[in-house]
């Protein structure tokens, strides 16, 4: 199911280097796992703009998004009241199901939102979890505290390395060894999705993304050829297993 | 209770509204059934579809514009053997109306080929045939921008089939009125304008393209003005049906539409930007009509060109 309403914008503010937390008040129902995404029709642009949900719950949702571009710029300059129209329940989200009792969480930049919603699903579930996520710097840290507070939660810098030698989400992810973790989520840029899958020993799923137009597989505006076929990032994915996807 | 009349008719079929989906912008319909009831249209176009499967082509494929976007998605489709042995048969349990087939082919022998096949199919009641296409043996040269060529792919598909054939033209030329022209000397049922313009827009990141392919078609309200002065064009050289498509996305423009000459209309960009967009327009029409007075959709067709 796919809701397209109207969202009362509750909370709209700056939590980190050019990157904005909204608080949407509306149905949430259409919204089913962790790792799906809506899509905001942003006042004036032509097409809408698809963002992950950070997290949600029965009456509110949450997006994390960065401003990189004219879209996400009107965004972040909107105020608690005023009214947003988004499509939710979008995409395929992260497998709950699958049978591992202490997965890893890698997340990179942006990538980290959608690991939030994860992360408490998995709480929920009594798992066992342990989160890697890697910024570029301080400034640019997101969802620090809340991962924390529900798994063990190891940030890595690019720019500022906290520990000689360790500057990228893989640099811990090759030092867990095989009874640290039994599964992998990861979400973040490609680079750094295609280097978990390699290094990983388990299998594993990943979040992709790309440009996206009507947000329910029917365009075709983002295809990707994958080991099953051709398939829409926006329907099919944009979770997918590692198995699936040809870097 | 209506006291307006939406039917209109495209060479002996009767819809019951004008309003049709465009193809590349509605799958194969059924996907749709998990959004409205997809009868309560006049009909669709299924997605373009060759004699092979396609991949398409690489990402990016989108770019956003003002009023529109621009694609190139390359017309990603399972080929004609699986559309008819899967898809088809899935639209048929949901879908009780004649859809109308998009088939694009890369040379006069697949365009035959495809035309032949889609024409032995009870559940398509146009072919509608997607001359945009790069010619592989025209040195990629679209067949659809030349008048020539064009009348030979209509004369050779005519050949082959018994149902309908309506030529969906490409704007991308120097005088569309030539082109629909040499269509209906060679014997097509109708003209669907427009397919897409050519675009392109480059990311200021970068400096570079956007799209992979560089260039795409630009589709959505921008294109509209174009499509309607096209399509008023034609009218007024050709006797045969136009079905209009190009930016339209409210039931005021269906209305404009057809008053230039269109006898049905496709919807194409809108259903990318709202699902439901196409079953809006169907539920505006009556209240549209009766605000300009229009108690019948079939007397208003070509309406512009009246002294």
């Amino acid at each position: 199911m796919k809701i397209r309403d109207n969202y009362v914008i509750k909370q709209n503010q700056r939590i980190a280097k050019d990157v904005y937390e909204m608080i949407l008040v509306g149905d949430t129902s259409a919204i089913q796992s962790p790792g799906e995404f809506v899509n905001v029709y942003v006042p004036g642009k032509f097409l809408p703009r698809p963002i992950s949900v950070a997290y949600s719950d029965e009456e509110s949702l949450c997006l994390a998004y960065k401003v990189v571009g004219e879209g996400t710029e009107i965004m972040s300059q909107m105020v608690p009241g005023e009214v947003l129209t988004v499509l939710t329940g979008l995409g395929n989200g992260f497998d709950l199901d699958v049978p591992s009792e202490k997965p890893v969480l890698i997340g990179g930049g942006m990538g980290v939102a959608p690991l939030y919603k994860l992360a408490v699903e998995l709480k929920k579930r009594k798992k066992e979890a342990t989160i890697i996520t890697g910024f570029r710097s301080e400034e640019d840290i997101i969802y620090y505290e809340q991962l924390n507070q529900l798994f063990p939660n190891f940030v890595t810098l690019e720019q500022a390395p906290l520990k000689k030698g360790v500057r990228l989400v893989t640099d811990i992810l090759k030092d867990l060894s095989e009874s640290d973790y039994d599964y992998f989520y990861a979400c973040g840029p490609k680079p750094m999705l295609k280097a978990v899958c390699d290094i990983a020993l388990t299998d594993g799923e990943v979040s992709l993304e790309s440009r996206m137009a009507c947000g329910v597989g029917q365009c075709k505006c983002c295809s990707i050829e994958t080991n099953d076929g051709m398939k829409t990032l926006c329907k099919d994915g944009p979770v997918l297993k590692k198995n699936m996807v040809r870097w | 209770m209506n006291t307006v009349d939406t039917k209109v008719t495209l060479s002996n079929w009767e819809l019951d509204n004008p309003i049709i989906p465009a193809s590349g912008c509605f799958g194969y319909g059924y996907e749709f059934m998990q959004f409205y009831d997809i009868n309560k249209l006049g009909s669709f176009s299924f997605k373009g579809t060759t004699r092979n499967p396609q991949k398409g082509n690489p990402l990016p494929r989108v770019a956003e514009c003002s009023d529109g976007m621009i694609n190139s998605v390359g017309l990603e489709n399972p080929g004609i053997h699986k559309v008819i042995e899967e898809e088809l048969p899935k639209l048929e349990k949901v879908f009780h109306k004649k859809v109308i087939a998009n088939i694009s082919g890369n040379s006069l022998a697949d365009f035959v080929y495809n035309c032949k096949l889609i024409d032995a199919c009870d559940q398509v009641g146009i072919i509608e045939v997607n001359v945009s296409c790069p010619n592989v043996h025209g040195g990629k040269i679209p067949f659809g921008v030349d008048s020539k060529i064009v009348g030979e792919v209509t004369k050779r598909v005519k050949e082959v089939t018994t149902k309908p054939i309506y030529i969906k033209l490409s704007p991308n030329v120097t005088n569309i009125v030539d082109i629909a022209v040499s269509c209906a000397e060679n014997g097509a049922d109708g003209i669907v304008l427009i397919n897409t313009l050519q675009g392109m827009r480059i990311d200021l990141k970068t400096g570079r393209p956007i799209l992979s392919q560089t260039m795409g078609g630009y589709s959505g309200p921008g294109v509209f003005p174009i499509a309607e002065r096209m399509v008023y064009q034609v009218y007024e050289n050709v006797d045969i049906p136009i079905i209009g498509v190009g930016g339209i996305d409210s039931a005021e423009k269906v209305i404009e539409m057809m008053y230039a000459g269109a006898t049905a209309v496709e919807i194409g960009t809108a259903n990318v930007v709202d699902p439901w967009a196409s079953s809006k327009i169907v539920d505006d029409l009556p209240r549209v009509m009766e605000k300009y007075q229009i108690k019948s959709l079939r007397k208003i067709i070509g309406g512009a060109h009246n002294e």
